[in-house]
């Protein structure tokens, strides 16, 4: 039986007993007082015992710690399997192992006909039903990562401004005016690419499983993603697959959902205009 | 509500019940009449947490200023609607909102055409509303395949009850036509859902939520941009016939839990949502 009922059943019967305590002490000038106080303490525990149907999980820590800030828990929510295709967390005494599908889908629907748009819908309402187990089907729009690439082309614009210099030496006017073209037009992507956050939609599903020892829980999340996998491929028409290693922190990770570099640029803007202290 | 959701509800009614006998215990007079009063606001405050408590008790941890732990490295602030994290002095404060599409029971009632229209348009719907957010977002689908005949068995049950109210309003000679039409309503409605699995559709328990995360150089900054992203979410996916409610409280709770590991159920999945999705 799910331990909380006794918690619930605890209380309520704790609340009577209290309630009877109180209307069977004597009356008296000095008695009504704690009288009062027990009788409030019993509708107290009937309310944390009702309470108890969905905040169990809350009234030993509010209890033992009584403090502002409860820590319902200091372990880390989860820790990459080390066959790096899933993330793996501890309910009790289970370890409960989740996968990453990445379900690849390079259609627009502004550049679908009617009868393909009505096609496209029914194969998302039945990818839906496609397993009997619990499965999350998720878009995620993040800012993407242009770093690397920025990076890259600060160098060729660093290339460009070589390439012109010594064409200035040189003082060969076609060199010259070729080399600065190149600059100016590396210098305009630059501009333009690092001027405004790119955003990408990556569409991902997730399973978990649970076993006794972690591989098992890994085993068999991966057995489940498998035969999902399969499912969602023969229904969209793509090829599915498993996430794997630090790719999978961008999935669940705040962090990883805003490159560093856009993270300064914003506060940078935010100083600018005033609007952080 | 649901068979367990009426049972606790009865047993701390019936457990009031009891203290109510014995209030006039409680010194008699006006101290039994404020012991009476007592018991009943303490119903009144159960019968309430039953249907909101999500409200409730948020509330009640908002003004006394509790906040939680729920791993290591997170937050749930004040108001418990958001949960945050800290990495390098940037603080990630990551909100909820429901994102159920149009309700089961509207989409039955709609007329094929309407249906057809929805179905083509949704996709185009979709991708517009991507183009006007510029935050990181995530739309999660929680699907869970159901045992077909239970699901056909309970359906079967609500139709006979709804055939015999039909019956009771029809033979009373001041049936009102309009209660006449709405039990015909629910019928059809029942009647397209048994006629659907008839059919060979799979019967599925869904739970839709949408997530977005936003970033500050204090708790208090990431916080109130967080509730700028929501806003605008809300804007947004508004054409899309979403059902848009912010997610606070145990439900914040478990829905920051699904990132790191899935309910392995659909009773797991159905325990954890009641009131707001």
């Amino acid at each position: 039986m799910n331990p909380k009922i006794f918690l619930i059943i605890g209380f309520l019967l704790g609340g009577v007993f209290l309630a009877g305590i109180a209307a069977y002490i004597p009356n008296g000038l000095i008695t009504d007082l704690p009288k009062f106080i027990l009788f409030i303490i019993a509708m107290g525990l009937i309310v944390i015992g009702f309470s108890c149907r969905y905040y169990s999980y809350l009234i030993s820590p509010i209890m033992k710690q009584r403090k502002k800030h409860i820590i319902l828990s200091d372990q880390v929510p989860y820790w990459l399997a080390s066959t790096d295709d899933c993330i793996v967390s501890k309910r009790g005494e289970d370890f409960i192992a989740t996968a990453f599908i990445n379900i690849p889908m390079y259609v627009s629907a502004s550049e679908m006909t009617d009868e393909e748009r009505e096609r496209f819908s029914n194969q998302i309402s039945r990818l839906v039903s496609v397993n009997k187990d619990p499965v999350r089907f998720s878009s995620v729009l993040r800012i993407m990562d242009k770093d690397e690439y920025l990076t890259k082309i600060k160098g060729l614009i660093g290339s460009a401004e070589n390439d012109e210099s010594t064409a200035l030496q040189k003082n060969d006017p076609l060199e010259i005016e070729r080399a600065r073209g190149k600059l100016s037009m590396w210098k305009k992507i630059l501009d333009h690419i690092g001027s405004k956050s790119s955003m990408e939609l990556v569409t991902f599903a997730s399973i978990s499983a649970t076993g006794s020892k972690e591989y098992e829980a890994i085993t068999i999340s991966q057995q489940k993603a498998k035969e999902l996998m399969n499912g969602i491929g023969t229904i969209l028409g793509v090829t599915p697959n498993i996430i794997i290693g630090s790719e999978i922190f961008k999935l669940v990770e705040p962090e990883y959902l805003i490159p560093l570099s856009t993270i300064s640029e914003e506060i940078t803007k935010k100083i600018e205009h005033g609007e952080v202290e | 509500m649901d068979e367990e959701g009426i049972m606790y509800l009865a047993f701390a009614l019936v457990m009031l019940l009891l203290i109510l006998t014995l209030t006039p215990k409680m010194g008699g007079g006006i101290l039994s009449i404020i012991a009476a009063f007592l018991v009943v606001i303490t119903a009144c405050i159960v019968v309430v947490l039953n249907f909101a408590d999500y409200l409730l008790v948020s509330m009640g941890f908002s003004t006394i200023g509790l906040t939680f732990q729920p791993a290591a490295g997170y937050k749930i602030n004040r108001q418990q609607n958001s949960a945050i994290k800290e990495v390098g002095g940037i603080y990630y404060a990551t909100g909820y909102i429901t994102g159920n599409l149009f309700a089961y029971e509207f989409k039955q009632e709609m007329q094929e055409e309407d249906t057809e229209s929805k179905i083509i348009e949704a996709p185009l719907r979709w991708e517009m509303a991507m183009t006007n957010i510029k935050f990181p977002f995530k739309y999660h689908l929680l699907s869970s395949g159901l045992n077909v005949q239970n699901v056909r068995d309970e359906l079967e049950g609500k139709r006979s009850y709804q055939e015999y109210q039909l019956s009771k309003v029809l033979q009373d000679s001041n049936g009102k036509d309009t209660a006449i039409a709405e039990l015909q309503r629910k019928i059809n409605v029942l009647q397209r859902k048994m006629d659907r699995i008839s059919g060979g559709e799979k019967p599925v328990g869904s739970v839709m939520y949408v997530e977005t995360t936003a970033i500050g150089v204090s708790e208090k900054a990431a916080v109130d941009e967080l509730e700028r992203q929501i806003g605008a979410l809300q804007i947004a996916l508004s054409p899309m016939n979403i059902d848009l409610i912010r997610v606070v409280g145990r439900e914040l709770y478990t829905l920051f839990k699904f990132s790191f590991a899935m309910p392995l159920d659909y009773e797991e999945t159905k325990n954890y949502f009641d009131k707001q999705s």
